[in-house]
């Protein structure tokens, strides 16, 4: 029954400090294998610089955190199944604290007594507190310490948002997406010709934060407010156009390459989201920033599409096998070209598993079309696939928790071709492919939004009864919050957050650290059948470590906005879950 | 490589896609992978030999639009097709 007590014990501690055990459980694993397979002289220049020794005292907070380190580490210690010894101790304490910035100092003491052989002991020390190896340390003497000398040096890519998470302010939103209308309001211009600097500053940080500024800025020109931009924001904007035509130009150069091999090896080719709105939908190619290019290619031709592109130069980001692929992923890892700034994806199917239950990739190729992007013959959905594709893209790969620009790209292709939309054969397709509900709640944002035209018999026959009133008003808050804030929230986590019992909780977590082995393949590409895939089971917990630590839990210190965040995902998901 | 004459008769190589940006043309090489800048003016020539027109042609078009003297006109004409010429931004034909 120990087991249960420890749960029942796990069950009464914080997130924070769950994930801190967790933590604690990975490195001393690491730290074992280290230390069995790699020679301590190897290992020691790693912990510091040798006879350093770090501040004698830390600040009240740094202690804190030191404490608690500290406190996962020994308790952890006691009840691994392998050997942690003090050293592994020690390390691995150290190393969680250099994760987070804080200097400590190792030593490595002996103790000789008369009547025992020479004993060896390691403990840390930050500040004045011992974390790990107190008992007794004082009979030993300090033979090594190992201290880092230098402050740390700031991080060179800060990625994520290291401020609060904050909420743009509503009537910020609320006029941002005013602008984003396709059909110019005259109220719009007037009530941006108000603004003073520091709210057209924030303006331009919302329209940028939701991947939409080089569309605000046309739209600016079009509601004929450019005069009224401060001069600061508007070069921000016309160096954002300028350099998104450029990039975009890059982009449709490796289509025109690839398109050339592909059709040379005939493997027919659909180019799907950004590569073909921003020139079949947008008037210019600068009003929309394309992050990728985004393939499709049928799904026994995979594996001649991947030598076309080797041919070409482009690589994998990383190997993989392509069965164990399949049943998680709709498109190969990366591919990445020396030289060129943006991926190519290469997908045999639109839908990930289990979004594409009901959809085989043979139905997509049924009803392409060519078509000619910046003078390369391609294929392409026809709209009303295209507008399925954006929506399952909002609603079941994002939860909403991405940014404006897929809406925008919607209500763009309604605006500007709504009698060449096949609405007839969107509905079906939505209802065949079990999509309704994510369907629907993207159709009713773009209505909110603008007032989009969508026919009124596609609602009547999409909408799901009962149909929750707050939904709608839960996906808005969950766009407009943004998409850097909600980065650090994966799917796995706030279903972590969200499972009622505890039981659930266990069982999860446990799918969460043994994945399938055909889940690791699909992920870091090794043979899900050979003896190597074990190994990445230890890559795994690194990078989970590596990914939710620092950025979860730090939000998960109660931070309101996450945690409301984290319900709304809740919710959402879990009723886009249900089908019809 | 041969200079154009007033004669000859020129049209743009396909090998470049183009967009704009301020109201210049910006052009990507397929071939290279580098991109090129065409001001107000080149840009109007660059539409104006889409399809395959002599220099002399195009000059008196240029001189209708842009009220410049026509002897400038051609000059400055042939110096800048000559150099697009020799970036193979352009294809004399015979």
């Amino acid at each position: 029954m120990r087991l249960t007590n420890a749960l029942r014990k796990l069950g009464r501690l914080s997130w924070a400090e769950r994930f801190l055990l967790l933590e604690a459980t990975f490195w001393l694993a690491v730290t074992r294998l280290a230390l069995l397979t790699v020679p301590f002289r190897r290992i020691a220049p790693r912990l510091g610089t040798l006879q350093h020794e770090s501040a004698a005292t830390v600040p009240a907070k740094t202690r804190d955190s030191a404490d608690r380190i500290g406190w996962a580490v020994r308790t952890i210690a006691r009840r691994t199944p392998w050997e942690s010894a003090c050293l592994a101790q020690a390390i691995s304490a150290k190393t969680m604290l250099r994760r987070r910035r804080i200097h400590s100092t190792l030593y490595l003491g002996v103790a000789k007594n008369k009547t025992q052989p020479m004993q060896a002991h390691a403990w840390l020390r930050c500040g004045d507190a011992i974390l790990t190896g107190a008992a007794g340390h004082e009979q030993f003497t300090v033979l090594s310490s190992f201290a880092e000398q230098r402050p740390f040096a700031e991080p060179t890519a800060v990625t994520e948002p290291t401020a609060v998470p904050q909420t743009m302010p509503t009537p910020t939103t609320d006029l941002l997406l005013a602008v984003l209308n396709p059909v110019p309001q005259p109220a719009t211009a007037d009530a941006l010709r108000q603004l003073d600097t520091a709210a057209w500053e924030t303006l331009v940080r919302a329209a940028n934060q939701q991947r939409v500024l080089t569309l605000f800025y046309a739209r600016l020109q079009e509601l004929d407010v450019v005069t009224a931009v401060p001069p600061h924001l508007l070069s921000q904007m016309q160096q954002k156009h300028q350099q998104t035509t450029l990039q975009n130009l890059a982009i449709y150069r490796e289509l025109r390459l690839i398109a050339e091999k592909m059709q040379a090896a005939e493997v027919p080719l659909i180019v799907l989201k950004g590569t073909y709105l921003a020139t079949a939908v947008y008037p210019h190619i600068g009003q929309r920033a394309v992050g990728d290019l985004d393939l499709l290619v049928p799904e026994a031709k995979v594996g001649q599409a991947v030598e076309v592109m080797h041919a070409l130069g482009w690589q994998e980001s990383q190997p993989f096998t392509l069965d164990a692929l399949r049943q998680h992923r709709h498109h190969l890892p990366t591919m990445v070209k020396q030289g060129v700034n943006f991926p190519v994806e290469i997908h045999w199917n639109i839908a990930k598993p289990p979004t594409s239950s009901y959809l085989t990739p043979d139905q997509l190729w049924q009803e392409v079309r060519p078509t000619s992007l910046a003078g390369t013959a391609a294929l392409a959905f026809p709209h009303h696939l295209q507008l399925l594709h954006l929506a399952l893209h909002a609603a079941y790969h994002h939860q909403f928790a991405f940014d404006l620009r897929s809406l925008c790209d919607m209500t763009l292709i309604i605006h500007q071709q709504a009698e060449a939309v096949d609405w007839a054969q969107f509905v079906q397709q939505a209802e065949a492919w079990q999509w309704q509900r994510g369907v629907y709640l993207t159709l009713q944002l773009l209505q909110q939004f603008w007032g989009t035209a969508v026919p009124p018999f596609v609602l009547a026959r999409l909408e799901p009864s009962p149909m929750p009133t707050d939904l709608a008003r839960l996906a808005k808050e969950q766009i407009l919050w943004g998409r850097a804030n909600n980065f650090g929230i994966t799917v796995n986590f706030s279903q972590l957050k969200g499972s009622k019992s505890l039981p659930d909780k266990v069982r999860f977590i446990f799918s969460f650290i043994f994945p399938k082995r055909s889940f690791l393949s699909s992920r870091y590409g090794a043979d899900p059948n050979s003896a190597k895939i074990w190994l990445y089971y230890l890559v795994n917990w690194r990078d989970l470590v590596k990914r939710n630590t620092r950025r979860t839990w730090r939000l998960l210190r109660g931070q309101h906005t996450v945690n409301e965040a984290v319900d709304r995902r809740n919710q959402l998901s879990e009723w886009l879950a249900e089908t019809k | 490589m041969v200079s154009l004459t007033p004669d000859s008769r020129v049209v743009r190589s396909e090998e470049y896609i183009t967009s704009t940006v301020d109201n210049e043309l910006v052009m990507m090489s397929l071939e290279k992978g580098t991109y090129y800048g065409l001001d107000a003016i080149g840009s109007q020539i660059w539409e104006n030999i889409a399809a395959p027109t002599t220099i002399d042609a195009l000059c008196q078009k240029l001189v209708d639009e842009f009220d410049v003297d026509p002897a400038q006109c051609q000059a400055d004409v042939l110096a800048f097709l000559n150099e697009l010429h020799r970036e193979g931004m352009v294809r004399a034909l015979n």
